[in-house]
């Protein structure tokens, strides 16, 4: 590791904004820990009705270091676009009101005739189920495919970036896929060579 | 009385090994590596390879693999970010071409433990007709040593590094290996995948071509450097599937791991960040210094440059530092009028292979998911169709079968999350709307495709010959340098008929296997990688295998090879240049264990000397 | 209170039932009376609310009702033998803090798994002393020691040893409960032939076979439900310099092994002496019902370095690893290198080795420094002057994701997608013992220029301060790191194997298990060389060394000589 004291962080802070954050980390990676803002409910509700994810797997009661995933994610969308997550969770909860299926609501937050919904709704329902999938903020992605997004995503997080190696780790994509992150397996010697666990016991349901 | 034995360029597999087993015996061995030292911790690699976007062979590992500016970096090496998005563009890539060259598709490290930090771990032994490619198929070069030479050493390795293996599998995949032979550890146990594939794969060859008589598809537990039982007081494998690029744990031997052994016998210095420029040569034609760049900062581009200078003497000097930058470092240093240090046979970066890969990848039944991406990335193979007449027509090929799913074909699963939410199909599997569409799925229907397609991918590598050809070279740039101002590699590289030929073989079998399997197969050519060639009316893409040789091959004839099979140079008698770079065929086994021998053989020489 | 007559005392002793009532003994004292108790809990009240907070908090206080259960005086018979039970007399206080605890007559690592897979001597009768560091006994026999013997000195995955201001190297020890030698004699795991025929029926070895007795909650500390127990400990070598008097002191038959304890380290020769030392760090690692990955809590003395924190304000006290003198602060930071890797080779008796400069970056979770507080002042008010008033829990470590099976005291098991158990406390090291993976912290970037994430550090908040180790006002942090490769106790210790390379139940030791083979029953007194292999002692009567007899010898009569 290269070794930075404090004092030299200091020293350097003119050229952390610039060279050092090239890769293409967002400044919030360097802010100073902070108690986190909680994600409001609506906000692990329309996960969960993205992702087909019980609401209470995807953000549990008991959980590391009591870190919240969910409060993590919520916490980059506002700093992305905190109007946009704004109208987002406004939006679902119209649709919750109107008690519509969550399927229904995913259909609606991400469907549009037979492409994706190209509203910024869209484009955070997108950026959210992606997030949850792979621990990545994929604001680069979004604006390839879906220019107009851009409008909607502070300049800064119109890139991808791996937002930590604890939100690469909690990547739903391995578990869906039962198995373990790459490079992030507490399985047995030998386990591979046996059916792997069943989807219920990683909390998840197809149907 | 200079103050060490033995001096060594590098301290990836050849170096650490040989650092060690000098070290053992008390002699003094001072070792110059080009890049940094090993972080205080793994956790320091770890965290890097998982914020990486991209995550390729070098991303856990210094300097920043996402940012590619060789001419402000002081100590480049390729990497895939460079030959995906700028391999034949100088500003981005390390390595150089001449025109009309193919992109040569390996790449490799400088830093504590070399390429040996992310290579896979498989440790197949070279058989006997792989040893005489020209005197057996009228191809490529001879060895100057035969297959059962190296028996001893290849023990001798197998047990430096600790390979867990099977002699009765080896045997049935048609391997020169004694009977009687008991691997270090037990054998690394087969996948789901591989079992299922087996029971099916299993039987006739896939290919009608000239086999021997008798000669049968085998799926065999490859034999790797990987731990299956606590061993040399580390971990036992726990399937992390990232051999490639970083074990987390260390249950993949590594050169690194060697490394701080020979550090523990009290008798190696290493010095980081230290690169070799110029080879001095002394009146009477031997050795007499290494001379090198020191430089501090690593970062991209730098901030500063070369720090300081000096000359490295002692009785012997081994250059280790991997095939393209041995031949960089001899090419660099002038000897005689119109030669330089050790090539009066002109084949000084000549003969540079690599294995070039064939990928084929598709979906196991519905009813047989493969449940990849669990356990080390590939467990078994088909060994047993490397070797037949046919090689006389066409480059021998091992097939490889992986545990990864379609990680290294398509790079999932990071390809398909983004297909079902933006409907594209970059993936290959979303074309279930109508009339062949992609659809946008959310809810339990994206997760049904999710885990309906992911457990069910998987993928087989051909690893095809390259056979030696002397235009396949490396040179140096006439004007591109790294930042300390020493040329960087120039290269000519292009696959032969003859190599050529295995892919169409490699394909033909990839049907075979498929319909055996029941398997659906999705491989695609993409006419957007640069990694390509056509033959016979069809296109391919090649991938690199990481295998970088030849470049300083050894030979029984002093004018037609660098070095003799001690991998000491016919020039410089005090100068030995080993690693991959001496091997002038590569068959088409993962190359480090014959080479791990071979460097056997030459501590056993060096220790005659000091 | 039922006045019971000694015999009776004594049966009850027997079945284990002493916490439940108080034996009417003169002048009985120490961890027999409140609010002390004996023995270590057997797990947390499963009652238990299922909140962050309270498992959190239940895991804590485990952790400390152990450490003070285990380090309670050992019982000394009229012979002067130490005996596997607490003393019933002498409590915190006893001798200044310079006595042997009761986990100090457990056997070590190196007393189970013995060259040749000889059969370990019974539990509690002494430790297995190197040739080099033998006692005769005034038969001139060859005797099992009371004193612990320390022959390692590099950290776990061969991260290096730490080098204290008189460069001698920290030392560890390994040491079992009853319950877990009892489990390993059972079933022989104490060679490789037992181990294999635990794993007959697992041919791919991806089965875990080894399953060591879990703990389970009584309400009055049954020690017959106590469960398995194992430790770690790591000393500082005390000499004329050292403040003495703040540390729990022992002595300990300091070994070097020709070659290394793991014949890792080619350059150190044999050489072995009897030395005071004092505890500077503590794991204890308990395995419980609820939680089938483990409980484990770390310890540490609170003079072994300073916090990172703490260079903003003047640093007040003497450390133990740390020379203030040769490291001040400079704007608010260490001005040294610190927590740096020694040079190889590493080789204790190498003169002129630059000592550690140990800098502890992270502080006690805020519910670790909550139960700090609570047991601190426990101790300072029932034995004023005890050392144990110097040693603070830095964390706990236990599973977050398991399956409870159904019914009666609802014990889990893992789930099986979640094999780690989702741990909180994420990241966790002890500062003598995993020194050089403490986590990332605020400001450091990766070897490719990536600055660390928020959630990955390891962050103190408030990130300037003073540590106040037993005070939750004090700076608290929260944990992150890389967790797979170390300091993360369980993500580490799942990979601990058996040496046929299946799951050895999160116990690495098992891997150190010898082949019966042939015995080398040299011992070394009668060998100029120093023998190489077995070092194998007698015990007097103990029937275990019976069953241990090769063919008709004894193993007390030396080969040679």
């Amino acid at each position: 590791m290269i070794k930075i004291s404090r004092r030299d962080v200091l020293k350097t802070a003119g050229t952390i904004g610039g060279a050092l954050l090239a890769p293409g980390l967002p400044l919030w990676s360097l802010a100073e820990a902070a108690p986190r803002e909680k994600a409001p409910a609506g906000f692990v509700n329309v996960s969960s009705a993205l992702l087909g994810i019980d609401a209470g797997v995807l953000n549990p009661a008991i959980r590391p270091d009591d870190i919240s995933m969910a409060d993590v994610f919520y916490g980059l969308t506002v700093l992305a676009g905190p109007r946009s997550i704004a109208n987002l969770l406004a939006a679902y909860d119209v649709m919750e009101n109107q008690h519509l299926r969550p399927d229904q609501i995913a259909q609606a937050l991400l469907v549009s005739g037979n492409g994706p919904n190209t509203s910024l709704n869209g484009a955070f329902s997108r950026l959210i189920t992606l997030m949850w999938l792979y621990g990545t903020w994929y604001g680069h992605t979004e604006i390839t495919n879906i220019p107009t997004s851009a409008s909607g995503i502070a300049a800064d997080y119109q890139k991808d970036f791996v937002i930590s190696s604890r939100a690469y780790k909690s990547g739903w994509i391995w578990r869906v896929a039962q198995t373990h992150p790459m490079g992030f397996s507490q399985f047995s010697f030998g386990s591979w060579a046996s059916a792997p666990p069943s989807l219920a016991d990683y909390g998840i349901t197809l149907a | 009385m200079p103050e060490y034995d033995v001096i060594i360029v590098g301290t990836g597999h050849a170096g650490a090994f040989m650092a060690y087993e000098l070290g053992s015996k008390g002699k003094k061995v001072l070792m110059l590596e080009a890049g940094p030292a090993t972080p205080r911790h793994r956790e320091d690699y770890m965290e890097s390879f998982y914020l990486a976007g991209f995550k390729s062979p070098e991303s856990p590992y210094p300097p920043d693999a996402n940012n590619n500016q060789p001419r402000k970096t002081n100590a480049p090496h390729p990497t895939i970010q460079q030959l995906v998005f700028g391999w034949d563009n100088p500003e981005i890539s390390y390595l150089t071409y001449t025109p009309g060259s193919l992109p040569f598709g390996s790449t490799y490290l400088k830093l504590a433990g070399g390429t040996g930090n992310h290579w896979q771990g498989t440790t197949l032994r070279m058989s006997k007709n792989d040893f005489m490619l020209r005197r057996k198929y009228q191809h490529g070069l001879d060895w100057p040593i035969a297959q059962d030479e190296l028996d001893n050493h290849y023990a001798k390795v197998e047990a430096f590094m600790g390979v867990a293996g099977s002699t009765a599998e080896q045997l049935a995949a048609r391997d020169d290996i004694p009977p009687s032979y008991q691997f270090p550890m037990p054998p690394i146990p087969l996948s789901l995948s591989d079992k299922y594939i087996k029971a099916r794969v299993d039987g006739e060859p896939l290919t009608n071509e000239d086999y021997f008589t008798g000669q049968k598809t085998v799926v065999t537990k490859t034999p790797q450097a990987r731990n299956s039982v606590p061993y040399d007081n580390r971990r036992v494998c726990h399937g992390n599937t990232n051999c490639v690029p970083i074990c987390p744990i260390q249950a993949k031997y590594d050169a690194a791991y060697a490394l701080g052994k020979a550090l523990a016998t009290g008798f190696v210095t290493v010095k980081y960040k230290t690169v070799v420029d110029k080879i001095t040569v002394g009146e009477d034609g031997k050795i007499s210094g290494l001379h090198y760049l020191t430089y501090d900062d690593i970062s991209v581009p730098a901030k500063s440059g070369q720090t300081g200078q000096g000359t490295a003497a002692g009785t012997v000097f081994v250059l280790a530092a991997s095939a393209i930058e041995n031949a960089r470092i001899l090419l660099n240093s002038p000897w005689k009028t119109g030669m330089t240090v050790a090539n009066s046979s002109d084949q000084v970066g000549r003969n540079l292979m690599d294995h070039a890969t064939y990928l084929a990848w598709g979906l196991m039944p519905v009813n047989a998911p493969a449940y990849s991406y669990r356990g080390p990335l590939a467990t078994s193979g088909i060994e047993s169709l490397r070797d037949g007449p046919f090689r006389s027509t066409r480059a021998s090929w091992r097939l490889e079968l992986g545990n990864e799913g379609w990680n290294w074909a398509k790079g999932e699963p990071y390809a398909i999350g983004p297909d079902f939410l933006y409907g594209k199909n970059n993936g290959g599997l979303n074309n279930g709307g109508t009339n062949g569409s992609p659809q946008v799925l959310g809810n339990k229907s994206l997760l049904k495709a999710l885990n309906g397609y992911l457990t069910r991918q998987f993928r087989i590598a051909f690893l095809v010959e390259q056979d030696a050809e002397q235009s396949n070279r490396v040179q140096l740039s006439p004007t591109e340098t790294d930042n300390l101002g020493i040329p960087r590699p120039l290269i000519t590289y292009n696959l032969s008929d003859y190599t050529r030929k295995g892919f169409i073989s490699a394909k033909l079998a990839t049907t075979e296997f498929m319909r055996r399997v029941g398997a659906q197969e999705y491989t695609q050519f993409d006419a957007g990688n640069a990694k390509q060639f056509t033959y016979d009316k069809q296109s391919f893409n090649y991938y690199g295998a990481g295998h970088v040789c030849g470049t300083h091959v050894m030979g029984s004839i002093p004018h037609a090879s660098v070095v003799n099979y001690h991998q000491q140079s016919w020039d410089h008698s005090n100068l030995y240049i080993v690693g991959c770079g001496s091997m002038p065929s590569i068959s088409s086994q993962n190359p480090t264990l014959t080479m791990l021998a071979v460097t056997s053989m030459t501590v056993d020489h060096i220790l005659t000397r000091v | 209170m039922v006045a019971i007559a000694r015999r009776h005392v004594i049966l009850l002793l027997a079945f284990g039932l002493l916490a439940i009532f108080r034996p009417d003994v003169a002048n009985a004292g120490g961890c027999w009376t409140a609010p002390y108790s004996c023995h270590p809990g057997g797990d947390i009240n499963p009652s238990t609310a299922a909140t962050y907070e309270a498992r959190y908090m239940a895991y804590a206080e485990l952790a400390w009702r152990d450490f003070i259960a285990l380090n309670f005086p050992a019982e000394i018979t009229p012979q002067g033998k130490l005996e596997p039970t607490p003393s019933k007399e002498h409590g915190l206080d006893y001798h200044a803090g310079d006595y042997s605890a009761v986990w100090q007559t457990w056997p070590e690592a190196r007393d189970i798994f013995l060259p040749g897979a000889a059969v370990p001597a019974g539990f509690g009768t002494g430790h297995q002393a190197p040739a080099d560091c033998l006692r005769k006994d005034a038969s001139g026999r060859l005797e099992l020691t009371d004193k612990i013997v320390l022959d390692e000195y590099v950290q776990a995955d061969r991260m290096g040893p730490v080098i204290d201001k008189q460069g001698q190297y920290v030392r560890y020890g390994l040491s079992f409960s009853k319950p877990m030698f009892d489990y390993i004699t059972a079933h022989q795991l104490y060679s490789t032939e037992g181990q294999a025929a635990m794993d007959t029926n697992n041919p791919d070895r991806d089965k875990q076979t080894v399953q060591f007795p879990a703990g389970q909650y009584s309400a009055n500390d049954n020690p017959a439900m106590t469960g398995s127990i194992f430790v770690k400990s790591s000393w500082k070598i005390l000499d004329a310099s050292d403040n003495k008097s703040s540390f729990y002191r022992s002595q300990a038959y300091v070994y070097d092994q020709a070659g290394g304890a793991f014949a890792d380290e080619p350059t150190v020769k044999e050489q072995c002496s009897l030395k005071p030392i004092g505890l500077v760090g503590f794991h204890i690692v308990h395995l419980t019902r609820s939680a089938p990955q483990w409980v484990w809590a770390t310890f540490e003395h609170v003079d072994n370095g300073p916090w990172l924190n703490d260079f903003t304000s003047t640093l007040k006290r003497g450390y133990t690893f740390f020379d203030a003198a040769k490291c001040p602060a400079s704007g608010g930071v260490p001005s040294c290198a610190f927590d740096t890797v020694p040079a190889a080779p590493w080789n204790p008796q190498r003169p002129g080795q630059t000592p550690t400069q140990l800098v502890r970056l992270a502080a006690p979770g805020k519910l670790a420094l909550a139960v700090n507080e609570q047991y601190n002042n426990r101790i300072k008010t029932t034995y004023p002057d005890s050392v144990w008033a110097n040693y603070f829990l830095v964390d706990v470590q236990f599973p977050t994701n398991v399956k409870t099976a159904g019914g009666g005291q609802g014990a889990a098991v893992p789930n099986p997608a979640y094999p780690d158990g989702m741990p909180a406390t994420s990241f966790l090291s002890n500062s003598t013992m995993e020194t050089y993976i403490p986590g990332f912290f605020h400001g450091e970037i990766t070897p490719s220029g990536n600055p660390i994430p928020p959630d990955d550090q390891m962050q103190t908040l408030p990130s300037t301060g003073a540590v106040m180790p037993f005070s939750s006002a004090g700076p608290h942090t929260v944990s992150g790191g890389a967790d797979r490769t170390t300091s993360s106790c369980v993500s580490c210790h799942s990979d601990a194997a058996m040496t046929t390379g299946s799951s050895s139940d999160f116990v690495f030791s098992l891997s150190r298990a010898q082949s019966k083979g042939k015995l080398n029953l040299s011992t070394s007194s009668t060998q100029a060389d120093g023998g190489s292999g077995a070092r194998i002692l007698t015990r007097h009567e103990a029937s275990s060394v019976v069953e241990y007899v090769m063919g008709t010898r004894k193993p007390e009569e030396p080969t040679g000589k």
